[in-house]
């Protein structure tokens, strides 16, 4: 009789999310160059719009930017026209150079200023979950002291390595935290350099300032790694965010069997693979696919229902599944607008119940 | 000298850099000149043969990126010692030349350095282009070099969508020169249809790739 009951209470409210990564593909409407979005606050404001009004996704993520820690501390960013940024300098070779640097204002310093305000504007104006990603800690201690020469850090001088992640995480944690005043409703971390890393370096030296910048955010917080993060779930896991963001080439349903109550997954179609080169019609395939071997394993929780996950909803009454349509990474400039539409309303379908 | 001192110092050469200890592989360095053993067979059946291991560790994914850059200085420790003690003229032969560069737009380092390493250890001469190479680097370093395979990485996807037109053009200056390409973004299926002659997965692959197109294996 319970299960009855609480059966017949979930399914009213229940709610597939389908949030993918977008941002690059919007530059097509409102023609618009990656230059012109990261650096003009109106540019970056009316793409996020556009994307909203014509996909219409379930939450929406500001253009993704990696370069904006390391700018704010000093670091030279390379711009292009039409590609990423990336960081050109490296601003610590040692111990002495980190004890020069300082944490940044988030009111003042290089372009964080400009992210604030387009968060600012989102919440105005948008009528769903806002979304803003930060750079993990170790992926910012790889941008500060060159990866190559972090990777050996880790192993030959720990300590040194614990030095400069305390300084990335607090970094991170107060830029997040601005975006969170800003409106953010969502804190994504970007901590790609952690797929280069073992799960004992990961619990080491990723895992406990993720979940320390986690843990002071009073918003969703997920962690996204690119790539094969397969032997890192379990300490991904750990650092108790609400959501786990997969790349194309992890398998979802492991990630899905594994999750803690309370966390969601968020993946993982190919951003490339299957977004820029397949048709609309293999995407819808390769959506219902992925949804279909989801949803054998997937649970219906209401623990995301933080305020940003449903507006207006009392959370009692709204129910989510622990699957997340997503892209597995960042939707390249490339991605047609009709693979999009086609990813979007693939996601909305309904599914005929397996059972 | 006898078998079993030959056999100690290859083993420790190898373990030395197995195990991620410099001075282990230093000291049995050492003892390979004091004993009198052929600096070559040291470099080829103790460091190289221990960075082989290594390259399946990482395969298996019971090594990462941080312990491989950490057995390569071990190894480069030890060609420090070994190099100057090879007899003239007598130098490592090397199975083929490659010119290798992450593509223009892309400045990520560590995996076409891992590759870049990987091949060099692996026995191919490698001149290493750096990040951000544009078309135009490549062509010329070819015209100076001559080699025989250009090796281009990206790790964006962004950047990635330039390598069809890199191999088209690198094609069309020397029909003869192998392309491989390589990075996150890529597969198999992606590299055959930018038209690449090889791909790898990770930099102990692009050994084996690098010797498979060239017909070596």
């Amino acid at each position: 009789m319970k299960a009855f009951e609480r059966g017949i209470e979930m399914e009213p409210a229940r709610k597939n999310f389908v949030v993918p990564l977008l941002g690059y593909p919007g530059l097509k409407l409102t023609k618009t160059t990656v230059l012109q979005a990261l650096t003009d606050e109106n540019a970056h404001y009316e793409t996020v719009c556009a994307l909203v009004e014509k996909f219409k996704p379930d939450a929406i993520f500001y253009i993704m930017d990696l370069t904006v820690e390391a700018e704010a501390l000093g670091a030279k960013i390379n711009f292009s026209i039409n590609q990423s940024p990336s960081v050109g300098s490296q601003v610590v070779s040692s111990e002495q150079d980190l004890k020069n640097l300082f944490v940044p204002d988030p009111g003042k310093a290089g372009r964080m200023p400009l992210f604030l305000r387009v968060m600012e504007r989102m919440k105005k104006t948008l009528p769903i979950p806002r979304a803003a990603y930060v750079i993990g800690p170790l992926t910012l201690a790889g941008e500060i002291a060159g990866v190559k020469n972090l990777m050996k850090i880790l192993i030959r001088s720990a300590d040194y390595a614990r030095k400069i992640l305390e300084f990335t995480t607090r970094v991170s944690k107060t830029y997040a935290q601005a975006l969170v005043e800003a409106g953010a409703d969502i804190i994504c971390m970007l901590e790609p350099t952690a797929v280069l890393v073992s799960p004992r370096h990961f619990s080491q030296f990723s895992k406990p300032y993720a979940e320390e910048i986690a843990q002071s955010l009073r918003a969703v917080t997920v962690l996204h790694i690119c790539g094969n993060t397969t032997p890192l779930i379990p300490e991904m896991i750990k650092t108790r965010v609400h959501g786990i963001s997969i790349d194309s080439v992890v398998d979802l349903v492991g990630v899905l069997s594994q999750l803690k109550n309370g966390m969601a997954v968020i993946g993982n179609i190919d951003p490339m693979k299957a977004m820029v080169f397949d048709s609309p019609e293999v995407i819808r395939e390769k959506v219902l696919a992925l949804r279909r071997r989801a949803s054998a394993h997937e649970k219906i929780f209401s623990a995301l229902c933080h305020k940003g996950f449903s507006p207006g909803v009392p959370a009692q009454k709204s129910f989510h599944s622990n699957f997340i349509l997503s892209s597995g990474c960042d939707l390249p400039p490339e991605v047609p607008l009709e693979n999009v539409a086609a990813f979007m309303a693939a996601g909305r379908e309904s599914l005929p119940s397996i059972s | 000298m006898k078998e079993e001192i030959r056999e100690t110092i290859l083993k420790e050469l190898a373990e030395g850099v197995i195990q991620l200890d410099d001075d282990r592989v230093k000291t049995a360095a050492l003892k390979a000149i004091a004993e009198g053993l052929d600096p070559l067979v040291a470099i080829q059946e103790g460091l190289v043969r221990g960075m082989n291991t290594v390259g399946q560790l990482f395969q298996k994914g019971e090594y990462f990126v941080p312990e491989v850059l950490i057995c390569a200085d071990s190894l480069y420790a030890g060609l420090e010692i070994l190099k100057p003690h090879l007899p003239k003229g007598q130098e490592i032969k090397k199975v083929g030349k490659v010119l290798i560069g992450s593509i223009e737009g892309d400045v990520h380092e560590i995996g076409k350095s891992l590759v870049s390493m990987m091949m060099d250890i692996g026995g191919f001469a490698v001149t290493d282009l750096g990040v951000d190479v544009p078309l135009q680097k490549f062509l010329s370093a070819h015209k100076e070099e001559r080699c025989d395979i250009m090796a281009i990485s990206a790790l964006m996807s962004t950047t990635m969508l330039k390598m069809p037109e890199f191999i088209r053009a690198i094609k069309k200056e020397d029909p003869k020169v192998l392309v491989m390409v390589g990075g996150a973004p890529i597969s198999r299926e992606l590299a055959e249809k930018f038209g690449a002659d090889g791909y790898a997965e990770d930099a102990q692959g692009a050994v084996l790739e690098g010797k498979k197109i060239l017909h070596l294996q």
